[in-house]
């Protein structure tokens, strides 16, 4: 697709960074915080690392249905502190939000707090310098950080989430200004998660979930992976949580644990696998706790919980492959509980050239 | 909007903490046109009483709304 009409308009400004940021903010073009000023020269250079036309429309961004060109998507990477190789990133990102089974009409204008999460994968995490371990979710990594502010910066500036009017999240969280890490496949003993979606281990590739804030789980003591295990489930399925009162809807719920519990799990002969299995069926909560609260009633149950029996236990999510497990974060036992709204699927896409040939690396674009 | 769109008669109905909101989004749906319905906020934890009051005060406007295309 591609339609002129969407090109952006050159505005000229005066040389104070001040100035141009103070304008910015007036037009409601960030997050609040500073941006670069996407010149025409820092635009045409990120364009370097796409083979897509500049007027190439990637998605239609609800809920305004602003069209995201790929010089729109460059435009607001620049504004958000991206190098230009990130662009193939954030272009796959931006196909995958616009998935259906993604809701992104509903995750952009929800009041429940979901942010973007972008998780990426493959060799294009090592060189782009991602973080995948020490303080995976928090700050210090210009990728992580910039990626995934220019997302956000997309929703919000092309897609018209604005917050309070067309945004009504009753309060976000922190991963709304940027939601970005890499797994630690190098640390990790089980295949990468793209992997266990069909992806060559070799094939770059982004995966988008949203989701609330990274809910810790610090369990220092526990001996058996049961017992570990048993941390993240009480956390995964407390009383709050939306999962526990909608099992029945195709939905996912996630824990992200570290290189060093995986192994560890490993090492008692647990493989990704018997981690969801066993999550699955320990996540769950007794019907006469959920009775008459929190999400009580909104939807159904399952079909195999007696809703009559207190005593009857009820899921976060339908089936045991629904619980995603990524690995990444730096030392120590803690994990990290990742949860959605149940309204949502998590997207895969391979970062790839137009023609769908997954790239081997950004400089692909150079050649 | 959809359903308006599929011709299946609607009422919108929202709280007006949401009013600026639904009607930003039928705007950006070119359909401003589409009556909403708006009850006070909130609404979620009123005893039951006070709900029905308000669902009867307003009737009149949803069986309009579902009798008449926007």
């Amino acid at each position: 697709m591609s339609d002129s009409d969407n090109r952006a308009k050159l505005v000229e400004l005066g040389q104070s960074p001040y100035a141009i940021y103070e304008y910015f903010v007036e037009k409601g073009w960030t997050d609040g915080l500073p941006i670069i000023p996407p010149t025409e020269d820092l635009i045409v250079d990120m364009l370097r690392y796409t083979d897509r036309e500049r007027d190439e429309v990637i998605a239609d961004i609800p809920p305004n249905g602003g069209a995201a060109t790929v010089e729109k998507i460059a435009i607001n990477a620049v504004m958000a502190g991206c190098r230009p190789e990130y662009l193939p990133v954030i272009i796959a990102a931006i196909e995958a939000v616009v998935v259906p089974e993604y809701n992104l009409y509903g995750r952009q204008t929800t009041t429940h707090p979901g942010a973007h999460l972008v998780i990426v994968h493959g060799p294009i995490r090592n060189e782009l310098d991602i973080n995948c371990r020490q303080n995976v979710f928090g700050q210090g990594w210009r990728a992580n950080a910039t990626i995934g502010r220019a997302v956000r910066l997309i929703m919000t500036n092309i897609g018209g989430g604005i917050p309070g009017i067309t945004d009504m999240a009753t309060h976000g969280h922190p991963g709304k200004y940027s939601y970005c890490i890499g797994e630690d496949e190098e640390g990790s003993p089980w295949p990468a998660f793209h992997a266990d979606r069909g992806f060559d281990a070799s094939t770059s590739a982004v995966t988008v979930y949203c989701a609330e804030s990274p809910h810790n789980v610090n369990d220092l003591v526990s001996k058996t992976p049961q017992r570990y295990l048993g941390s993240a489930a009480s956390t995964m399925s407390h009383l709050g949580a939306n999962g526990p009162y909608r099992g029945l809807m195709e939905s996912e719920q996630m824990l992200v644990i570290t290189a060093e519990s995986a192994q560890w799990l490993h090492g008692h002969d647990w493989d990704k696998d018997d981690v969801q299995g066993f999550l699955y069926d320990n996540a769950q909560n007794r019907v006469g706790d959920l009775r008459d609260r929190g999400g009580w009633g909104h939807m159904p149950m399952p079909d195999f919980v007696d809703m009559e029996n207190d005593d009857d236990l009820s899921p976060i999510v339908p089936l045991p492959e629904n619980i995603l497990i990524v690995v990444a974060g730096g030392h120590g036992r803690h994990m990290q509980a990742v949860l959605s709204s149940s309204y949502t699927m998590s997207i895969t896409k391979p970062i790839a050239l137009k023609d769908g040939t997954p790239i081997q690396s950004v400089q692909d674009f150079l050649k | 909007m959809t359903f308006e769109r599929s011709q299946i008669p609607t009422s919108t109905i929202i709280t007006e903490a949401f009013a600026t909101y639904g009607h930003k989004l039928t705007e950006l749906q070119s359909m401003e046109k589409l009556p909403i319905i708006v009850l006070p906020h909130p609404i979620a934890a009123r005893p039951e009483d006070e709900v029905r009051a308000f669902a009867q005060a307003a009737s009149e406007d949803v069986i309009n709304a579902l009798l008449h295309a926007s």
